[in-house]
């Protein structure tokens, strides 16, 4: 009952005044939320005014251009919009740059780098030359890299890397010894027919050159470059051999569908070698297949802190879904960039580094000699 | 057919590259760039690839060539100017130029000397194209028959050249060379990744840079020069009213074969690796004078004295072109920086770029063809102002160059050992300079040691032994070093011997 006193403001019943409180918590809440609600979006790292490199072992014209451009759509993705620069340190196949990030990285996300595969395989299996952590670096990203073996000029022809295995005696030329070589040589080996290696190219070009000028039989390339430049390097006279393929659905080695006519060096062995899945020589090739599709791992500073890692993991897929990206990255080289995301790409290491944890891949031993050589 | 089909498809795509937008206007400041830097004595490519190397990062390769090309393709063109007008050669490669153009302005033929000039460099560089295209099927052939013998020998071979014929003296060449070999081994080696001679500091991890260095070397000491020189590069106004242009012209066409002869050793000579501008020059020159009736007349003013050494400049250009895209051989000191920039546009010299890099590779040649006619359009036109600009006062110039220099020089790396490198090397260049110690062996040395070891590691495990007997090339190159430098060297001492033989009698 609502009782009327002069001057003052009349009682109100509980009810009124509940409602009244509820109202004005509400009012109250609707002004927190937002902010409770943008929490997360206001500890966003900010990059602005900052300068970042990315660093890469590549310096062929085609990765270089594909980072820098990606770097660019990254950079639109982030915070404050930094620029971005690709700075390449080549050499020791990939180790210079390796080594170098181990002396220069901060937790800041200010640096990123791309290991490649090697330098993955290189230090899970302590060779020479490692003075980097792998393990205290945080996967941002990657790509896939699917290499393919082809023939030279001087290759004893055959209809594939088998029959040309079978042949005879074979020379391999390559930068630097790696999986793709041990691919080659177990192939050789289950042919019957030793494969010379030689290391020591400065560039994917100089081979390319060896191998037309009938200097060296066999090398490989990068599976995209092939698909690319297919006309020229079929009219110096190389033919497609084998491809180290990408782990399929079922785990298994399977084509890398823009080589679909193309056969894995995994099918080709397991030809000579029925049983050969059992082996160890084959889990060594297939724990390489495996790592070679984060073959361009993106790795961020050691301690560098979860925001900062979460950032750039977003940015990196956005920019490579960008549709202008897309359109621009195509023009440039002929193909889309395939990015597989941070976490997918950091359970895959994770599980090919158990692998090769097996005294058998360690320095000294038979499966670090398949990779790396030695006696 | 196919294979003239080819080039001719390739040639047409790059001549389309160029003229396209923005390719031209950036090739159009590249030659305002140039046309300045060949007017003030002591300046030229090496800083202009300083000022613009900052430009073209990000750039599209084809634009990015247009603006570095364009720059240095033409500082031969205007160099000419301060070397006729005031006997001060504007590049060291128009010192045979001011032997005969400035008697020539002396005697009232400044306008004829510059026009002739002019006129040489379009011819040289058109000359030089030509053979290019020419030869272009047998390049693409010749490369896929070198193997890692033949370019081990073809380093060698460019190493010992600019060792004997860039400086007074062999011994000193040979020396510097052999420092420059020992530099190249601070570096990684690259089969294993292990830091060599570099130790901790992980800024040698992948040598010496090359860019700081060769700024520093080579510019530096120019600018320092530039700046002692005083207040203006001459005491005495230039009469700035030129007459004679028509003359120039017809004088070119009057001595045509002179031109082509002049421009055909030019490109020989950029063809080699390691030699450079002034080597064109001196050949060029030395056959003008060996086919003149009257050898006489030379350093007087005669006027095929201009027309020889200005062609062969200019066709050495295009022809420097050739081992450093075919092969990654540079073929004077600018392609060395050329080659450092490559890969920040993405390119690599190799078989691709006369393969499916090919219109790239013709975009080059034909952008040093229109910087050039476009250079000799600018020079007529605007000969008054250009000649003003000779006598540009030092204390406004050197600062702006040092700077822009220096930007230049850490663009690659972006590191203060960058800086310390720029600096050091500026010191010894100059020191270098003035006690006659050839530079260019050194940085031959660097560039070329780095190579030789690749390719005698690679002839080693490939070949064997075998590398040196059983194939012909290799004795074919081993043939002509022995008789460009060893022969030479030999009929010296033994000229020397009956000199003294002579005497004593």
């Amino acid at each position: 009952m609502i009782v009327e006193n002069e001057g003052e403001k009349p009682e109100m019943s509980i009810s009124t005044r509940s409602k009244n409180i509820l109202k004005k918590s509400l009012v109250a809440l609707s002004m927190i939320a937002p902010f409770a609600i943008a929490g997360p979006a206001l500890a966003e790292p900010d990059f602005a005014g900052k300068d970042i490199t990315f660093w890469t072992s590549h310096k062929g014209a085609d990765s270089v251009l594909s980072l820098q451009t990606f770097s660019n759509y990254i950079s639109k993705y982030l915070k404050g919009n930094p620029k971005i620069t690709v700075v390449s340190k080549f050499g020791g196949g990939g180790l210079v740059n390796a080594n170098y990030f181990a002396k220069i990285n901060k937790p800041d996300g200010l640096n990123v780098t791309m290991f490649n595969f090697v330098v993955t395989m290189a230090w899970a299996m302590g060779k020479d030359g490692v003075n980097y952590e792998l393990d205290q670096y945080r996967m941002v990203g990657a790509e896939p890299q699917v290499f393919m073996h082809m023939a030279g000029t001087s290759a004893k022809v055959g209809d594939s890397m088998l029959d040309i295995a079978k042949a005879g005696p074979h020379t391999y030329g390559t930068r630097t010894r790696n999986a793709n070589v041990m691919a080659a040589e177990m192939l050789f080996k289950g042919a019957g027919n030793p494969l010379k290696v030689v290391t020591g190219f400065g560039k994917t070009e100089d081979v390319i050159q060896a191998l037309a000028s009938g200097e060296v039989q066999l090398s490989y390339v990068y599976g995209p470059a092939w698909v690319r430049n297919e006309a020229n390097y079929r009219g110096m006279g190389l033919k497609p051999l084998a491809q180290m393929g990408v782990i399929g659905k079922n785990g298994e080695v399977a084509r890398y569908a823009p080589l679909a006519n193309i056969p894995t060096v995994a099918e080709l062995y397991l030809k000579t070698n029925p049983n050969g899945k059992k082996t160890m020589e084959y889990l060594a090739m297939k724990t390489a297949t495996g790592l070679s599709n984060i073959g361009k791992g993106y790795f961020i500073g050691k301690d560098t802190p979860d925001d900062i890692v979460d950032a750039w993991r977003a940015a990196m897929q956005k920019a490579a879904a960008d549709p202008d990206f897309i359109k621009e990255h195509t023009k440039l080289l002929g193909t889309p960039l395939e990015l597989v995301p941070g976490p997918e790409a950091e359970s895959i290491l994770k599980d090919g580094l158990e692998v090769l944890k097996d005294t058998y891949f360690q320095k000294g031993n038979d499966g670090y000699k398949m990779v790396f050589g030695g006696k | 057919m196919l294979e003239t089909a080819i080039i001719l498809s390739a040639a047409i795509d790059g001549l389309f590259q160029v003229l396209a937008w923005p390719a031209f206007p950036f090739m159009f400041m590249g030659v305002l760039v140039g046309m300045l830097l060949g007017l003030i004595p002591g300046l030229g490519g090496l800083v202009g690839f300083a000022l613009l190397i900052p430009f073209v990062v990000g750039l599209d390769p084809v634009v990015g060539l247009a603006l570095l090309l364009g720059m240095a393709a033409v500082t031969t063109q205007t160099d000419t100017i301060p070397a006729v007008l005031i006997g001060v050669p504007g590049t060291s490669a128009a010192m045979a130029t001011a032997l005969d153009g400035y008697p020539m302005a002396k005697k009232g033929e400044a306008g004829r000397a510059l026009c002739a000039s002019y006129f040489a460099s379009i011819f040289g560089t058109i000359v030089a194209a030509a053979l290019f295209i020419i030869l272009l099927p047998f390049l693409r052939g010749l490369i896929f028959s070198f193997g890692q013998p033949e370019f081990f020998m073809l380093v060698m071979f460019g190493l010992l050249l600019a060792g004997s014929l860039a400086g007074n003296s062999l011994l000193r060449g040979i020396i510097m060379a052999a420092v420059g070999l020992l530099l190249a081994m601070v570096s990684s080696t690259t089969s294993i990744g292990e830091p060599r001679y570099a130790g901790d500091i992980i800024y040698l991890w992948e040598g010496i840079p090359v860019v700081p260095l060769v700024l520093g070397l080579f510019a530096i000491p120019e600018v320092i020069d530039l700046a002692r020189r005083g207040s203006t590069i001459a005491e005495v106004a230039a009469d700035t009213k030129v007459t004679g242009m028509r003359q120039g012209l017809t004088d070119n066409i009057k001595n045509w074969w002179l031109v082509v002869k002049a421009s055909l050793l030019g490109a020989l000579a950029g063809f080699i690796p390691g030699l450079g501008g002034q080597v064109a020059e001196w050949m060029a020159y030395g056959a003008a004078v060996a086919s003149d009736p009257d050898p006489s007349s030379f350093g007087k003013g005669n006027v095929r004295g201009v027309i020889a050494p200005e062609a062969g400049t200019a066709a050495q250009k295009p022809g420097a072109l050739v081992p450093t895209l075919a092969f990654g051989i540079p073929g004077n000191v600018s392609m060395v920086i050329l080659l450092a920039v490559f890969p920040i546009m993405g390119l690599v010299p190799g078989p691709s770029m006369l393969n499916e890099q090919l219109s790239v590779t013709f975009s080059m040649i034909w952008t040093m063809v229109i910087a050039n006619i476009l250079a000799a359009i600018l020079a007529l036109m605007l000969q008054k102002w250009l000649i003003r600009l000779c006598f540009i006062r030092a204390s406004i110039i050197v600062p702006l160059i040092l700077g822009a220099m220096l930007i230049g020089a850490t663009m690659e790396n972006r590191s203060f050992g960058d800086v310390l490198v720029f600096f050091l090397a500026g010191l010894f260049g100059y020191l270098f300079k003035h006690f006659d110690w050839p530079r260019v062996p050194l940085i031959m040395g660097m560039i070329m040691g780095a190579l030789a070891e690749r390719y005698l590691f690679l002839s080693i495990n490939l070949h064997g032994t075998k590398w040196l007997t059983d194939r012909p090339l290799v004795w074919v190159i081993a043939a002509v070093i022995f008789l460009s430098i060893g022969m030479p060297a030999i009929m010296r001492k033994r000229q020397g011997q009956r000199t003294k033989n002579g005497s004593e009698a």
